[in-house]
């Protein structure tokens, strides 16, 4: 067991989704994650906004991904929700602001109490998108069960 | 005492996770009086003329270059050091920004 595992669930992975758009992607996660009670109603118009006016798409080494997140306050208890695509969705670069295309989206959810931990998280998932092995598997998996139990050995 | 400033939407997550790993880099270079915080957007035009470096994760504004512009403040990308993709170089623009300022000084 390490650390980050109870911030893993596999009921928060989701493969195969198909949207339109960035909205209306962001629009049926934040659904799921609200019916689960993760996120506050205010949650999704967070999210939108604070995307608009920061994006949060990053081509990493090895992947194009987008880490959405929004303020703590919108956020009941801390999650992180992986998000395969089936189609490519268009997003912004973080920082520069470019265009992006990805399918593959790592919602953080963020409070002030688990801060520290989430953060190592997030360093840890960055040096991870920096190894190609660990890439290359991730894009081959395709079921929730899979991308949980692939997590959990990584992390 | 060096302060380096880091400024993400919220302050919580991707600019917290800069500062981590700008500590990391320092300790493991053995840098010390650097003082490495983050703040939010919102609050970073009043309290940005307090530090010396400027890290960004979202395009400075006109009023944030501005102020960088008039204190002589240099800002450095921080989608780099949040990435580490670029290996050795991922902290190369930082390293820079400081030296300039150590020889201003």
């Amino acid at each position: 067991m390490s650390e980050f595992d109870k911030l893993f669930d596999e009921n928060l992975i989701f493969v195969d989704v198909e949207a339109a758009d960035r909205q209306n992607l962001f629009e049926k996660v934040a659904k799921l994650l609200f019916d689960q009670g993760y996120v506050k109603a205010s949650y999704l118009k967070a999210l939108n906004k604070r995307e608009d006016e920061f994006p949060t798409g990053i081509l990493t080494e090895n992947l194009a991904i987008a880490l959405p997140h929004a303020n703590p306050e919108n956020v009941n208890k801390p999650f992180i929700a992986i998000v395969k695509c089936k189609n490519l969705i268009h997003v912004e670069q973080m920082g520069i602001g470019e265009d992006e295309e990805t399918k593959n989206f790592f919602f953080l959810g963020i409070v002030k109490e688990t801060q520290d931990l989430q953060v190592k998280l997030l360093q840890r998932f960055m040096q991870l998108m920096n190894d190609e092995s660990f890439v290359n598997e991730y894009k081959k998996l395709n079921s929730s069960t899979d991308i949980y139990e692939y997590f959990l050995k990584k992390f | 005492m060096m302060k380096i400033v880091v400024a993400c939407g919220s302050g919580v997550a991707t600019s917290e996770t800069v500062v981590a790993s700008i500590k990391t880099f320092l300790e493991q270079h053995k840098v010390t009086g650097v003082e490495v915080e983050a703040t939010d957007f919102k609050q970073l035009a009043n309290v940005l003329h307090n530090y010396d470096i400027y890290v960004w994760l979202a395009k400075p504004t006109p009023e944030i270059q501005e102020i960088c512009n008039n204190e002589g403040i240099p800002d450095v990308n921080g989608v780099d050091i949040l990435t580490g993709a670029k290996g050795d170089k991922t902290f190369l623009n930082l390293v820079q920004a400081m030296l300039s300022l150590k020889h201003a000084s």
